[in-house]
């Protein structure tokens, strides 16, 4: 091999190869369409290859790769068209707060039963709500590895969360159409 | 026992969702969703989201296709 200092190079070999089923899935989680999956995650160790000389050594590498692949994932789904406007954060908190706001819950419910919907409403989330929402609720992630590989603070992140599913559900349930 | 608000019952009803709450805390937060108008549909929906997403499957493993490229990428390192 010829690139990087050894114990860097070790560890990235050891991540893409090792971690390679799990980057497939979450690629598969936010990015919902199976086309764009490996074509991401190739594109991703590409990255993480070429830009491995100026890893800082601020996180593990492994951790550097997930932060590179969720961070290419939003750029995917930002780049495709929304079907569906985003709620603003703090009108989002305003509508929370307000004791009169509901939604019909048989709505959201027939609004998850069509994949479509779902995939619709995730991809009009925030990128660090999304990010957050899909590492924690699909793929089991603990909020305190999630905070790692976004490089962000733990309370910043548990607000991610609690936004990121009140926004699925005032979008699911139609309160914003 | 706390009277809670609504506000105050779906702040809660996230950390309820990851089962961070004492006994107290979801003894409150259940006594209002008892007798809410608004929240319990809501908390249904928090709980039905959260379930799907869970549930979201896997999917196939990385094809050997990917692993070939994959291996070839590492072995051609960044000059490549």
């Amino acid at each position: 091999m010829k690139f990087g200092t050894r114990a860097v190079t070790d560890e990235l070999t050891t991540c893409l190869t090792e971690r390679l089923g799990r980057f497939v899935a979450i690629a598969r989680s936010m990015l919902g369409n199976e086309q764009d999956v490996e074509d991401v995650v190739q594109d991703v160790a590409e990255r993480a290859i070429a830009g491995r000389t100026s890893f800082r050594g601020d996180a593990d590498v492994c951790t550097w790769v997930h932060r590179i692949l969720v961070n290419r994932c939003n750029d995917v789904i930002a780049s495709r068209v929304r079907r569906r406007n985003a709620v603003a954060e703090d009108a989002l908190d305003a509508l929370w707060d307000d004791p009169r706001y509901t939604v019909d819950a048989t709505d959201v419910e027939a609004a998850i039963a069509n994949r479509e919907e779902l995939a619709d409403a995730l991809a009009s989330l925030t990128p660090a709500q999304r990010s957050v929402v899909m590492l924690h609720d699909a793929q089991g992630w603990k909020l305190r590895e999630i905070a790692e590989v976004l490089d962000a603070p733990l309370p910043t992140v548990k607000s991610h969360l609690r936004r990121g599913r009140r926004a699925l559900v005032t979008l699911l349930g139609g309160a914003s159409r | 026992m706390t009277q809670l608000s609504c506000a105050e019952a779906r702040a809660l009803a996230n950390d309820l969702l990851d089962g961070g709450l004492t006994t107290i805390e979801r003894s409150d937060i259940f006594a209002h969703i008892a007798t809410c108008a608004t929240c319990p549909s809501l908390y249904r929906s928090l709980l039905a989201v959260r379930a799907a997403l869970m549930a979201a499957s896997p999917g196939s493993p990385p094809s050997t296709e990917l692993r070939r490229k994959i291996a070839a990428l590492i072995d051609r390192g960044p000059s490549g």
